[in-house]
C-alpha cells in the first residue's frame, strides 16, 4: 500500500499548490460519480467544481485525509440526489408549460476511447445508467462508489457510515441485480449464468 | 467448503481484489468442482469489463473549471459585524484586555492563528476608550489558548455529514457563505471574549465580500489587516501600495512583529480603526514574509 503524499495538511497550512494537488488527486473520482449520476457532462463539471469549492471552504476543518475523503463522496452523492431532484422539477414545471418548456440536457456523448468505440461505449453507459435507476439506493451507491470512482470497501464503509460486511453483501447483490436487469432488457450481449439452478442441480444430483 | 450461494458472493467479489487468502483459497477449490459458479464468474467479470469499457473521460478543461471556482471562493471576503448593542458595552470594556494582547507583544505569534475574527469590528470599539492604559503585561500571556481553533462554521446541513470542530461551541450567526473561526473552549472560561460570547456580543450578521484584485492574489501573505475610517492623517510609509480598486487600497507591509506592532499604533493613533483578521478569508502562507493591509476606500 502506497503512502498519498499529505496534501491535506501543506494545504491547511497555506500551501496552494497542496490544495491544486489535492483537487486533481480526487477530481477524477468525483467527476466520474456525477457523470453516471447526472449522464450530464457540464453537470457533474459543475456539481464536481461545487464539491471542491466547499472542501476548499472546510479546508481547516478535517482532521486527515481520510477524513476528507469521504465527506467529499458524501458531499458528491448529496449533490447528486439534490440535482436529480431539481432536474425532477424542471421536468414537471415544463412539461406545464408546453413548448416554452425548457430543453433537457441533452445525454452527453463524449467518447471515451477512441472514435470507434464511441457509439459502444456510449449504449454500454446508457444501458448501465437505465439498469441502475431499477436498483434500490442503498445498492446503487455502492455500486457507484466501487464501481465508477474505485473507492475501497473501507472508503465505502466510512462513507456511507456501514461495516465492510453491509458493503460486501450491498455490492454483490447490487451487482447481481444490475446483471440480471441487463440480461432481461437483452440490449448487451452478457454470458448468461442463468441455467446457473439447473446446473446446480445436476450438481447436487450427483 | 462454499455452497453456491456463498461462492455466488466471493464470485462477485473478486475483481475487486479485497478478498482474505483465506476466501480466495476457498472460491479457487469450488470453482474448481463447479461449473455453474464458473459460469457466474464469467458473468461477474464481464460486468467490470463493461465498467471499463463505459468509462467517460473527464472533460479536458475539468481541472481548470474547478480551480476557477475555487479562485472565486479564495477572493477575499470580509466578515463586518454589526455595530454592538448597547448591552454589550461591558462585556466590551472586559474585551479590551484581550485585544490588547492581539495588537501588541504576541502580535506576530498570533498571526494566522484564527481566534480573533469574531472580535474583528469590535476591537476598534474597545480600542477607542481603553488603548492608552491597557497594561501591556498582559501581551506576556501565553497565547496557547487561542492556538486551536474552533469552528463556528454555519450550522452543518446534515447531507454534509462529518464537520469536526476541535472545541468550543461558540455560534455565530452568520450566511452560508463563509466560514468564521471563533474562540475555542480551551480558553472559555478566563476570557472575556469567551464571555461576552456567551451573551451573544459576537453574533455577527453582516458581511460584504471585496474580491481580491488578481495582481495581490498572486502574492503570498502570512496574515491580513482590514483598516477602516477616513481620518485626515496619512497612511504610513512603511506600507507599499500594491493596488487600488473601487471597494479599497492595497498595502504590503514586512511581516515582522516591531513593524505590524509599530504599524498598528500608528494608524490607531491616526485616528483608524484596524481589524486584525482572519475574517479575511483568504489562503494564508505562514512561512510568507508579507503581510497584507486592506484600507476600504471610504
Amino acid at each position: 500500500m502506497t503512502t498519498q503524499p499529505d496534501f491535506l495538511s501543506r494545504a491547511q497550512s497555506g500551501d496552494a499548490h497542496a490544495f491544486e494537488q489535492l483537487v486533481t488527486h480526487f477530481e477524477g473520482r468525483v467527476y466520474q460519480m456525477a457523470f453516471r449520476s447526472t449522464n450530464n457532462a457540464e453537470d457533474a463539471a459543475d456539481i464536481t467544481q461545487e464539491v471542491f469549492v466547499r472542501v476548499w471552504r472546510r479546508l481547516a476543518e478535517f482532521r486527515g485525509q481520510s477524513a476528507l475523503s469521504t465527506w467529499m463522496y458524501r458531499v458528491t452523492m448529496n449533490l447528486c440526489i439534490d440535482h436529480a431532484r431539481r432536474k425532477t422539477a424542471r421536468v414537471q414545471a415544463s412539461s406545464l408549460h408546453d413548448e416554452e418548456g425548457e430543453a433537457l440536457p441533452t445525454p452527453d456523448a463524449t467518447p471515451a476511447h477512441n472514435p470507434e468505440q464511441a457509439y459502444d461505449a456510449a449504449t454500454i453507459r446508457e444501458e448501465l445508467r437505465v439498469a441502475m435507476e431499477t436498483l434500490s439506493e442503498d445498492h446503487r451507491q455502492v455500486v457507484l462508489l466501487r464501481d465508477v470512482s474505485g473507492l475501497s470497501y473501507l472508503e465505502i464503509a466510512e462513507t456511507l457510515k456501514i461495516t465492510q460486511g453491509t458493503v460486501k453483501s450491498r455490492l454483490a447483490r447490487g451487482r447481481d441485480a444490475l446483471r440480471k436487469n441487463l440480461l432481461s432488457r437483452g440490449n448487451i450481449s452478457l454470458p448468461s449464468a442463468s441455467n446457473q439452478q439447473e446446473r446446480r442441480q445436476e450438481d447436487a444430483e450427483l | 467448503m462454499l455452497n453456491c450461494n456463498q461462492c455466488e458472493m466471493l464470485c462477485a467479489l473478486v475483481a475487486d481484489g479485497e478478498l482474505s487468502p483465506e476466501e480466495n483459497e476457498m472460491l479457487q477449490e469450488h470453482l474448481q468442482t463447479c461449473a455453474a459458479c464458473r459460469d457466474y464468474l464469467a458473468a461477474c467479470n464481464a460486468m467490470q469489463d463493461l465498467w471499463k469499457q463505459s468509462e467517460v473521460l473527464p472533460p479536458p478543461n475539468l481541472h481548470e473549471h474547478i480551480m476557477q471556482g475555487v479562485r472565486k471562493e479564495q477572493s477575499v471576503v470580509v466578515q463586518k459585524p454589526h455595530r454592538l448593542p448597547r448591552r454589550g458595552f461591558l462585556a466590551v470594556a472586559g474585551m479590551a484586555a484581550c485585544v490588547v494582547l492581539v495588537l501588541s507583544g504576541s502580535l506576530g505569534s498570533m498571526l494566522g492563528k484564527n481566534a480573533f475574527t469574531a472580535i474583528s469590528d469590535m476591537s476598534s470599539v474597545a480600542m477607542d476608550s481603553t488603548t492608552a492604559s491597557a497594561p501591556t503585561a498582559i501581551a506576556e500571556q501565553p497565547t496557547a489558548a487561542v492556538e486551536s481553533r474552533a469552528v463556528a462554521a454555519p450550522e452543518a446541513t446534515a447531507d454534509e455529514g462529518i464537520m469536526v470542530a476541535d472545541a468550543g461551541d461558540v455560534t455565530a450567526s452568520v450566511d452560508d457563505s463563509a466560514v468564521l473561526y471563533s474562540q475555542p473552549a480551551a480558553a472559555a472560561e478566563e476570557s472575556p471574549v469567551a464571555q461576552a460570547a456567551e451573551e451573544g456580543v459576537l453574533a455577527i450578521t453582516g458581511e460584504t465580500a471585496i474580491a481580491l484584485p488578481e495582481s495581490v492574489s498572486e502574492i503570498p501573505f502570512a496574515s491580513a489587516y482590514l483598516v477602516e475610517g477616513s481620518p485626515d492623517a496619512a497612511l504610513p510609509e512603511t506600507l507599499q501600495l500594491l493596488a487600488t480598486t473601487e471597494d479599497a487600497t492595497y498595502y504590503s507591509a514586512a511581516n515582522d512583529t516591531s513593524v505590524l506592532q509599530k504599524l498598528v499604533e500608528t494608524l490607531i493613533g491616526s485616528g483608524y480603526d484596524v481589524i486584525m483578521t482572519d475574517a479575511v478569508a483568504m489562503p494564508y502562507d505562514r512561512t510568507a514574509t508579507l503581510s497584507l493591509w486592506i484600507v476600504e476606500n471610504s
